[in-house]
């Protein structure tokens, strides 16, 4: 066990000592959270947001000649042309099967109206529109919100309209519609958060990566083979190693939550789940490097393949482009790599779903850093 | 000390090492002489238990090294060719790195550290990194990361490639030093004649994966000399026209 501890120490140390490893490591992450969550804001500004999926289910149905608030909205403020360039609105019939594309995050956001809607807000009774969000869908969701805001004053007004020239009873008017946004989860994920998340899990495949090509470079400068020599079992220079990467992108992972912490106010959700969440994906990234090193056996090809790999998953997990956006098979491929696990846990966590939607992203990453750790291990011995 | 008994390695078809035999005694300094792609490496690092042999065993200290490796190792201290340390570690800090692979620990290691800063003559050099280390001083920490656990047998391969006369002679004193001092049973491979005239009381000459002699400098000095007896012109030869004289003057890749 001291062996073990000792050869993944001396895999933190010589991170620590190599500078551009740092830089790289801990301030690219840093920097490209402040610089992307601040694009995404930029980006709703100019208005240069491609399509999202908004499902409706829709029970408020017409009860005689006059149509429903319900099928208003679906038919006229939903149709409108801007809203039309910003969401593809497609009435649903099946609740379930909705909440689960929601939960999938196959789409924008799904809103549920009641069929006692249209009843509720002309008797003064409380009329609640209902919007489920999806968390990684920010700047669409935001905008929902607005359109809906929008929808029920527009309600409340026209009833106040109506009230003040037809001089009704009052108990004819009561009560606006309201409007209650569900995120996916207690709270909504903002932009830093989540760009907090997808930087931080493609730097750490990065490192892990690097840490794969120094396995190389240890062979290749003999460091690897002089180990072998000493009274040092095979099997404990791979725990070493595997230890020593997964340390490595621990460390990162620390620095990098409470870096955007301090600077950007992120909030992780509850600090132990963020941490076996990242532990977890951090040991898979490690055992992904060193499987990688397996298969490319070159230095260089590893050093480009970090990079490569770092933004290849980061793009299959919707850490570039959101994943909704993907056809099918796509997301089908982004459902093997660890950063869609990875990312999937953080924003429920980020969200407040609670540790019931830890353990499934968890218990994945651990398989992959199994099975990518036994991989690996056999580059040693072999 | 060292048994090597009719060790083959094959790779794929070819056989790179074909049934060597040699013994090496207690507190003696062995050199294993060979033109490049001779063998010497694949030798080395079967004995090491860097390989396993096709054919044949290996014994240190009477531990045979294909099945009791870890016992062999714990005797063997081993100076690879290349410089296998980390650059961007300090020289004491690589030491305790290697140190701790040879199972030293706490105060221990510490002063193994010390000692062997001292055996190389590096202890004023010990804080800083290895990248700012001539070549010299490199191969110097090289030895004595060997060194930690004070091994019964050191095996040294090429260790004096590429550095200055100067450092080389350090290099040469000091392995002397532990052979004669501290008794310490030592294989030495090189290209240099020299040295190996210098340190070794015996040696082997090997070509194309076999033994072409063996034995002691002057036994191996008059077995080409007796083939070459035949020529009234003929000088005592050294050790290297006895090397060209078995192994041939071919150029090696």
């Amino acid at each position: 066990m001291r062996k073990i501890t000792g050869i993944a120490l001396n895999g933190l140390l010589l991170m620590v000592r190599d500078p551009k490893v740092l830089v790289l490591s801990l301030l690219m992450p840093l920097l490209l959270v402040a610089i992307l969550g601040t694009a995404l804001r930029g980006l709703i500004d100019q208005g240069q947001i491609s399509p999202g999926t908004v499902l409706v289910f829709n029970e408020d149905v017409a009860s005689s000649s006059s149509r429903s608030f319900g099928q208003l909205l679906v038919t006229d403020v939903l149709a409108n042309d801007a809203v039309k360039t910003l969401f593809v609105v497609t009435p649903v019939t099946d609740l379930r099967a909705a909440q689960t594309d929601l939960q999938d995050g196959k789409v924008t956001a799904l809103i549920q109206i009641p069929p006692t809607f249209t009843a509720d807000a002309l008797a003064g009774r409380p009329a609640m529109l209902q919007l489920y969000r999806n968390p990684a869908d920010l700047t669409r969701g935001e905008i929902l919100v607005q359109v809906l805001q929008g929808f029920t004053n527009q309600i409340k007004s026209q009833l106040l309209s109506a009230q003040l020239t037809a001089e009704t009873s009052p108990t004819s008017v009561g009560l606006p519609p309201k409007l209650t946004v569900v995120p996916v989860g207690k709270k909504s994920v903002s932009s830093f958060q989540y760009y907090a998340v997808a930087m931080a899990l493609m730097f750490i495949i990065m490192t892990a990566f690097q840490r794969g090509a120094k396995l190389l470079d240890e062979r290749a400068t003999g460091t690897l083979l002089r180990a072998l020599t000493t009274p040092t079992s095979t099997g404990t220079i791979v725990a070493g190693n595997l230890a020593g990467s997964a340390l490595v992108t621990i460390t990162q992972f620390i620095a990098l939550m409470v870096g955007a912490r301090i600077l950007f106010g992120v909030d992780w959700g509850p600090w132990p789940n963020a941490l076996l969440l990242g532990a977890a994906y951090s040991l898979a990234a490690a055992g992904l490097g060193t499987a990688a090193a397996v298969l490319l056996k070159q230095p260089k090809a590893m050093e480009i393949a970090s990079g490569a790999a770092s933004n290849l998953l980061g793009l299959l997990s919707g850490a570039l482009f959101p994943i909704y956006k993907f056809p099918g098979a796509l997301l089908l491929v982004a459902k093997l790599t660890p950063n869609y696990w990875a990312l999937q846990g953080f924003l429920d966590q980020m969200a407040g779903l609670g540790t019931a939607h830890l353990w499934p992203p968890v218990a994945v990453l651990l398989s992959i850093a199994l099975v990518t750790g036994y991989v690996g291990s056999r580059y040693v011995t072999s | 000390m060292l048994q090597v008994r009719e060790l083959v390695k094959r790779f794929g078809e070819h056989e790179a090492v074909s049934g060597i035999s040699f013994d090496i005694a207690k507190g003696e300094c062995f050199g294993l002489l060979g033109p490049n792609g001779a063998g010497k490496s694949t030798c080395i690092a079967m004995i090491c238990g860097l390989l396993r042999p096709t054919a044949g065993e290996v014994s240190v200290g009477g531990f045979i090294v294909q099945k009791e490796p870890q016992a062999a190792k714990r005797l063997m201290g081993v100076v690879p060719q290349e410089i296998a340390l980390y650059p961007t570690l300090s020289a004491r800090e690589n030491l305790r790195f290697w140190g701790l692979l040879y199972g030293l620990a706490g105060k221990t290691l510490q002063l193994r550290i010390d000692e062997a800063l001292e055996i190389v003559g590096l202890t004023d050099r010990q804080s800083d990194r290895i990248s700012t280390f001539s070549g010299g001083m490199k191969r110097r920490i090289n030895i004595a990361a060997a060194l930690m656990h004070h091994p019964e047998l050191l095996i040294m391969d090429e260790p004096t490639v590429g550095i200055d006369p100067q450092s080389r002679n350090h290099i040469l004193e000091t392995v002397q030093r532990l052979n004669t001092e501290r008794a310490m049973t030592v294989l030495y491979t090189s290209h240099y004649m020299a040295e190996v005239e210098f340190l070794c009381q015996r040696l082997a000459i090997i070509d194309h994966g076999r033994l072409l002699a063996a034995g002691a400098l002057d036994e191996i000095r008059r077995l080409a000399s007796t083939e070459s007896a035949a020529s009234p012109t003929a000088e005592e030869p050294t050790l290297e026209s006895v090397f060209l004289h078995l192994t041939g003057r071919a150029l090696r890749d």
